[in-house]
């Protein structure tokens, strides 16, 4: 396929760039599974502390400093020369929701998080994908003290959509944070309107 | 706690829509009255390539983050990327990005705008990639 040179469907100047969203409630491990799955890179905004509100920073004494630094979780993986997946966290904090929006605009599908000792912080990342329409999967993050709980019992608690594929995994490890990757893919594959393609005959698996 | 089967949606329980869903709405409201830049809707993996054959650059009236987005630019690069090469803040590069978008300079494709969904031709190359890393 990396052969293919004038691909119909190759947007945006023949490179094709897909974003996916990392998130789920503060300390769940996002940081860890963008850094064991994709080449990290440095990226930051600045935003206006007006819009980031909520009066949370005490300004007193400050009087010039509008702005404050957001450092993003960002990586990339380079799949073909015209063919990138770009991976980003949503961030922790709740004065920094706006910008949920903006990550989530145009993104392909989300990765939530959860931690069964306190599944709850992951709920507002459940709702906000659901309300957007943005496909996600959840992936329960084994902490070493965490008691097992099985999938289907997760999926149960978090009140899921009974289709949306819930795994266990290891944020540390590649190979998990990949499979985790591949399930939600697969998952946007199985949710497409179907449409006959001889292509999808071979494609199993 | 949260894996009580008492069939009540979990995520019901006032304790989090007094904490957490009053925070997600007022900032939705905010985010779409935004006002600190013109242009900071750019898609995070929006395509930029400076427009070819490549215009004359007045260096007086462009400066140096504008000249070294156009040069990086000659190859097709995400916004994204382009933030991380040139350690620029995002807001920043949005507002940079509008200026040359303005003028002709560059073209800006958005792979997918919401509401928008890949083709599954496209998900398997990806999936397929995913696989062979
Ligand atoms: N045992 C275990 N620890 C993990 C795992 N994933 C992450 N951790 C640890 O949990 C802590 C939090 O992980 P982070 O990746 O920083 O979590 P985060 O979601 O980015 O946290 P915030 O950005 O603060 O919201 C770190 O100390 C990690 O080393 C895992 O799968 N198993
Ligand atoms: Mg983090």
């Amino acid at each position: 396929m990396a052969s293919k040179h004038s691909d119909p469907e190759a947007l945006g100047h023949g490179l094709t760039a897909l974003k996916i969203l990392v998130s789920g409630g503060f300390g769940v491990g996002k940081t860890t599974l963008v850094g064991s799955v994709s080449e990290v890179r440095p990226l930051r905004t600045e935003e206006d502390l007006t819009r980031a509100g909520s009066g949370t920073d005490d300004l007193s004494g400050v009087e010039n400093k509008r702005t404050t630094t957001v450092a993003l979780d960002y990586g990339r993986i380079t799949l073909r020369d015209d063919l990138a997946v770009y991976l980003f966290g949503t961030p922790g904090q709740d004065r920094f929701w706006f910008m949920w929006d903006e990550l989530s605009n145009g993104a392909l599908g989300a990765v939530v998080i959860a931690d069964t000792r306190r599944l709850e912080v992951s709920f507002p990342a459940i709702d906000f994908f659901e309300k957007r329409g943005v496909p996600f999967i959840v992936a329960v993050n084994r902490f070493d003290n965490a008691e097992y709980h099985a999938p289907e019992d997760v999926g149960a608690a978090l009140d899921l959509d009974p289709q949306v594929p819930v795994i266990v995994f290891d944020a540390r490890q590649r190979t998990s944070g990949k499979q985790v990757l591949i399930t939600l893919v697969r998952y946007l594959l199985a949710s497409q309107p179907r449409v006959r393609d001889d292509a999808d005959a071979g494609a199993g698996g | 706690m949260v894996m009580a089967g008492d069939g009540r949606h979990p995520r019901d329980s006032a304790e989090w829509f007094d904490d957490d869903a009053g925070p997600l709405i007022r900032h939705f409201a905010v985010t779409r009255g935004r006002t600190h830049a013109s242009r900071s809707d750019f898609a995070m993996v929006a395509v930029v390539q400076t427009v070819s054959p490549e215009p004359h650059v007045d260096p007086l009236h462009w400066g140096p983050e504008h000249r070294e987005i156009l040069r990086l630019c000659r190859r097709a690069t995400v916004v994204a990327d382009l933030g991380s090469d040139l350690d620029l803040p995002l807001s920043v590069l949005h507002v940079l990005l509008g200026d040359l978008l303005d003028n002709g300079l560059i073209t800006l494709h958005e792979p997918f705008t919401p509401g928008e969904r890949p083709s599954p031709k496209i998900l398997r190359d990806v999936l397929h990639g995913l696989e062979a890393l």
